[in-house]
């Protein structure tokens, strides 16, 4: 048992030493963010021009790309153990949780459903 | 049981086994994960940063349309200057690029190279920084204070955390380069520079989202 635990363990290790890309492949992947952040800004320039939900979605759309790419290439995850990927989504999954609740607290009033609002003593 | 006695021979022979098999090629202790317990613990922090950088983004699309409330002004984009702040994302996006290629020179054992790219990192994080603190002038010069409303509020404590940690990275950069002239930045540092290199990349992504949720996204 302990043997194939070892085995295991040296699998796992080797999985943080996947070749990383070499550097003309970085610059064409910072190429391509280039690219990606000036279609951004060419959206927003054109954005009359544009149906706005075609703009929102767009825009979003590359936003989780440039995300991803960075993430992937530059943060090495694409090549590390996937626990890291997990830890990661893990705390952008909890953060996107944090803005529903603030939203259904704030902006759609969800939780004062049904409640009175008790209102606060006049200050004299 | 066996009732063999050790000599300080075996014991010896042991600990250079255990040495052997407790140790990566880097010098490093091997773990159940498989990876450095700096690697996960600097992974934990940038996932735990997410909640930080998500909490202050949520406040900040709360109060996005309040930027009337005692100000002339009745949308954010009077007041952004989108041209300026894609140069300054277009010149964070590059420092990563630095930044992976100052990690590539040290894992080749290229210390000049890398000591180069990382204080071009460093470099681009200050001009980055500097855009910021312009930025935030013109903004006060225009009567928007951290205290004007609830819109200038979230706007400077988002932006102005995202800068502290830009600023931080900033120093932890030239920490590495100016800290490691007598030990040298050879292949053993790789894992610190990458450790570095996370965190910049973090705070990268993280201005990715502000960017195009903040600047860019359109109100209605």
């Amino acid at each position: 048992m302990a043997a194939t635990d070892t085995h295991v363990d040296h699998d796992a290790h080797d999985d943080e030493h996947h070749d990383h890309p070499s550097d003309a492949k970085y610059v064409q992947i910072a190429l391509i963010l280039a690219f990606l952040t000036a279609v951004e800004i060419a959206m927003f320039i054109f954005e009359e021009d544009l149906p706005r939900t075609l703009v929102k979605v767009g825009l979003l759309a590359l936003m989780a790309v440039k995300f991803w790419i960075v993430g992937a290439y530059f943060m090495h995850l694409k090549f590390d153990s996937n626990v890291l990927s997990q830890l990661f989504v893990a705390g952008l999954i909890l953060a996107m949780v944090v803005y529903f609740i603030m939203l259904s607290a704030f902006e759609f009033n969800f939780w004062n459903d049904g409640f009175e609002d008790p209102g606060l003593p006049a200050i004299e | 049981m066996s009732d063999a006695v050790l000599t300080p021979d075996d014991v010896a022979a042991a600990d250079a086994a255990h040495d052997d098999h407790a140790h990566d090629d880097h010098g490093h202790h091997e773990t159940n994960t498989g990876i450095s317990n700096n690697k996960l613990a600097m992974w934990l922090f940038l996932s735990s940063d997410c909640l930080l950088f998500g909490a202050l983004i949520s406040t900040f699309l709360l109060y996005r349309t309040n930027i009337g409330d005692d100000t002339p002004y009745t949308s954010p984009f009077d007041v952004f200057d989108i041209p300026f702040t894609s140069l300054s994302s277009f010149i964070l996006l590059m420092s990563s690029l630095t930044m992976v290629l100052a990690l590539s020179a040290v894992n080749r054992d290229d210390e000049r190279n890398g000591r180069i790219w990382l204080l071009t990192t460093a470099f681009l994080g200050m001009v980055f920084i500097g855009g910021q603190v312009y930025e935030f002038t013109v903004f006060r010069a225009e009567g928007l204070g951290f205290g004007t409303n609830t819109w200038t509020s979230a706007f400077y404590t988002l932006t102005g955390f995202h800068g502290v940690h830009v600023s931080v990275g900033i120093l932890i950069l030239l920490g590495t380069v100016f800290g490691t002239r007598k030990s040298g930045l050879g292949k053993e540092k790789g894992e610190t520079v990458e450790l570095v290199g996370l965190y910049w990349h973090f705070v990268d992504i993280v201005w990715v989202i502000i960017f195009t949720v903040i600047y860019l996204i359109p109100i209605g």
